[in-house]
């Protein structure tokens, strides 16, 4: 089972599944980051954040990453995967195994090129610290919910709007945690300007919390058809 | 054998009622009913996607909770739905879902995408609704089930294509050791086919017959009106008359005799599946027993 998650996380790195999210009119996925990248571009021009330009890239790039790994493997399974000779316990291996290499392969990158970045003292422990904690915190959040979870509510319900909400605070931190305003803050480093990072640390982990709850219901039902059709809005097929 | 006893699914308002029967490998079951009878709830029981309500059932003497790998092993599928990845070749999405299969067979695989007119290598959403149908098929062949079972797969195949399918269905069965269960409306298909009847409405069993036993249980009888208005009450499921005459669907008894007049035949699947949904008057009750062997 684990050789079949390696598998099927290498295989969405062909071409035409690189392009596939444009093609099926995933806009979200596919502009936002780049968006967001080339906002953040003019760090390299600006004397006083060049030196936060790498760290930036080494918080959105990973989120790209993972961006696009939650759009092409979503969380559920398709309804072949209840066809096939894949017991329930095969169901709930693979997609826990395969939600934890979407977060485990983009942290990685983040945790090298941050290293890389701290050691080039271009940030120093506590910052590299409190980053490695929110990337993980993000890539947690962002691969269950990054194409999902408002889709699983039904529209107008207040669950719909809370999905949303849920949805927009985890992408809002990511604003707010790298928005080059929040670096000039950083280069002045006003004495509080670590506890306001650790409070979006904290709003961080209670959405994580939150998010892991949900889906952590969703995983039991995800083991079984018909459990995850009473529990879901759309059936997942491809 | 697949086994089912006093089989009860409750789903979203439908209710799959005490469905009983005994299918022995080696044999085509038809499985026929007019819309919304519950043939493809059926279905999906018997294909492990949902649990039933009450009741159980064994394919092969196992059942789905402590032998699924097993069991979706041994059955192959042909569904309506679009099941596998757009953006994979018929190839790569055989090789992906292959893999989870003790017989599946790349080269088998490619050569029923032969025999069907499919480009191995062409993308998957780019197939119409035959081909993927056909693409079915030949992944449902290549893994080597021992049961089969097809939901409505011949209604979107070409003439030709029908024609080799059916006869792929005969071949499939003809070593008594493999089984196929066929939800269609297309019941002209069944005639030439099917072995034995499954005949479902509003989610209940109310026809469990070998094809042979259904022919000589019925009689489509026609002539004029009132000729065919003299047949005993209590034997007629339904009659229809017209300007021309009228025609009657009976259950036909050994000691019936029938006026010379009168044109009798044994019905065909499809004149027996219109009759009974026509009529308004309950059925006697024919095989309700689940412990009775059908195929004796």
């Amino acid at each position: 089972m684990n050789r079949k998650i390696w598998r099927d996380y290498w295989k969405i790195w062909r071409l035409r599944q690189i392009t596939a999210p444009w093609k099926e009119r995933a806009y979200f996925t596919t502009l936002w980051m780049p968006v967001y990248l080339l906002f953040v571009l003019p760090c390299i021009w600006i004397e006083t954040m060049q030196e936060a330009a790498p760290v930036y890239y080494c918080y959105l790039i990973p989120v790209l990453w993972g961006t696009f790994t939650a759009h092409r493997i979503p969380f559920g399974l398709p309804k072949i995967a209840y066809l096939i000779p894949m017991s329930a316990a095969d169901r709930k291996h693979y997609l826990v195994g395969m939600y934890w290499l979407k977060v485990a392969i983009p942290l990685t990158f983040s945790l090298a090129a941050m290293l890389t970045v701290r050691f080039l003292a271009w940030m120093d422990w506590y910052e590299f610290f409190f980053g490695i904690l929110m990337q993980l915190l993000l890539s947690m959040v962002i691969q269950l919910t990054a194409d999902r979870l408002p889709a699983e509510q039904k529209k107008g319900t207040l669950a719909h709007v809370g999905a949303w909400s849920i949805f927009a605070m985890c992408f809002g931190t990511v604003f707010l945690a790298t928005a080059p305003l929040w670096i000039v803050i950083a280069e002045s480093k006003p004495a509080n300007y670590r506890w306001a990072f650790a409070v979006i640390l904290c709003l961080q982990a209670l959405l994580t919390l939150k998010c892991m709850r949900y889906y952590g219901a969703l995983l039991k039902n995800s083991m079984f058809y018909e459990s995850c059709l009473k529990t879901t809005v759309t059936e997942r097929s491809k | 054998m697949i086994e089912l006893k006093h089989l009860t699914k409750r789903w979203d308002g439908f209710t799959l009622h005490d469905i009983s029967a005994k299918l022995p490998t080696g044999y085509i079951v038809g499985l026929i009913g007019p819309n919304g009878s519950g043939k493809t709830t059926l279905l999906q029981l018997l294909l492990g996607l949902y649990q039933p309500t009450a009741g159980g059932m064994t394919i092969d003497g196992k059942n789905y909770d402590s032998a699924e790998c097993t069991l979706h092993d041994a059955l192959g599928f042909v569904l309506q739905e679009r099941l596998f990845d757009g953006n994979y070749s018929l190839e790569e999405n055989a090789d992906l879902y292959g893999s989870y299969y003790s017989r599946y067979e790349r080269e088998t695989f490619r050569s029923y995408c032969q025999r069907f007119g499919l480009n191995p290598l062409c993308r998957y959403r780019t197939l119409s609704k035959g081909e993927e149908l056909k693409f079915q098929f030949a992944f449902a062949l290549s893994h080597h089930p021992v049961w089969l079972l097809l939901d409505e797969p011949t209604g979107n195949f070409d003439p030709k294509f029908r024609s080799e399918f059916l006869r792929l269905l005969k071949a499939f069965v003809a070593d008594e050791n493999h089984g196929i269960v066929l939800a269609t409306h297309l019941t002209d298909d069944l005639d030439r086919l099917a072995d034995y009847i499954l005949y479902l409405e509003k989610g209940e069993l109310l026809l469990s017959m070998d094809v042979e036993e259904m022919r000589q249980a019925f009689r489509l009888v026609a002539g004029e009106t009132y000729k065919v208005r003299l047949l005993p009450e209590e034997h007629v499921i339904l009659r229809q008359e017209n300007e021309f005459g009228a025609k009657a669907l009976v259950r036909h008894r050994a000691y019936m005799q029938y006026d010379k007049a009168l044109h009798v035949a044994s019905p065909s699947i499809e004149e027996l599946m219109y009759f009974m949904t026509k009529r308004k008057k309950p059925l006697p009750d024919f095989n309700k027993d689940a412990s009775r062997d059908t195929f004796s």
